[in-house]
């Protein structure tokens, strides 16, 4: 089990959350995982293309009060 | 004998494991930036930061005004330039986020509300996004007919880096290897 790395995206429009993601996957090592919080309207349709995309597979995906938390483990 | 098959073999299993590895990877973006507007330029690197973060490879080829517009600030001052190429020196944006706006620009008012409101709701700046796209490895390239034209250096450019100028061609093969070509 890898380390989680949390990213709070709260208030980036796009592309910024999705920026923010991809430079933290550059820095973890394989097996980690990523816990990102956004509340970006076009969040859970872009996270879930880029996990498709670079073959990182989303774990959990939820929403509560308009934030997005989306869990991610690097492949 | 034996050691030359299995050299051949070898080669074709690497070779074979270069396609797939090209299969895998997601198409590459090339963007023909011919306008030297902020908006446009906005929209390039943010289609162009996506990109990236999507691992796709990243090519921009600034020509004519964007490449007019790409400049690091400077004011290019005591280069041999003729009246001509000082009077657009002078008059074009040293840094593209001076850059007017294709529409609703009104003097610059409308790009300073426009600012304004992309701060408030938090949308990332230009230089921000072109940052990022360097940071993220974007490939600039400039097209050096356009710079010759203004009588730019390299250090006068984004990048400041004389390996970037190219040609037509030399940008045609990047875009024919990359899955999506835009123009804008």
């Amino acid at each position: 089990m890898g380390e989680v790395i949390s990213i709070d995206a709260r208030g980036m429009k796009c592309p910024r959350p999705i920026i923010e993601l991809a430079k933290a996957r550059r820095q973890a090592v394989p097996g980690s995982q990523i816990s990102i919080l956004a509340d970006d309207l076009a969040f859970e349709s872009d996270v879930k293309a880029w996990c498709e995309t670079t073959n990182n597979p989303l774990v959990q995906f939820s929403t509560e009060g308009g934030v997005h938390n989306a869990l991610i483990r690097l492949g | 004998m034996n050691d030359d098959r299995i050299r051949k073999l070898e080669d074709e299993v690497r070779r074979l494991q270069g396609l797939v590895e090209s299969r895998d990877k997601p198409g590459g973006l090339a963007i023909i930036l011919f306008s030297g507007e902020w908006d446009r330029f906005f929209a390039a690197f943010t289609l162009a930061n996506g990109a990236l973060a999507l691992d796709m490879e990243v090519n921009i080829f600034l020509t004519f005004w964007g490449a007019a517009a790409a400049r690091n600030g400077c004011h290019a001052r005591g280069r041999d330039m003729d009246a001509f190429q000082k009077t657009f020196s002078r008059m074009l944006p040293r840094v593209a986020d001076q850059a007017p706006l294709s529409k609703f620009h009104f003097f610059g008012l409308g790009k300073w509300a426009l600012r304004r409101l992309m701060k408030k709701k938090g949308v990332t700046s230009l230089p921000e996004l072109v940052q990022s796209a360097i940071d993220m490895g974007a490939k600039i390239h400039f097209c050096d007919t356009s710079l010759q034209l203004f009588g730019w250096c390299p250090e006068d450019l984004l990048g400041g880096d004389r390996s970037n100028w190219c040609g037509v061609s030399t940008f045609l093969s990047i875009a024919n290897r990359s899955q999506t070509v835009l123009f804008i």
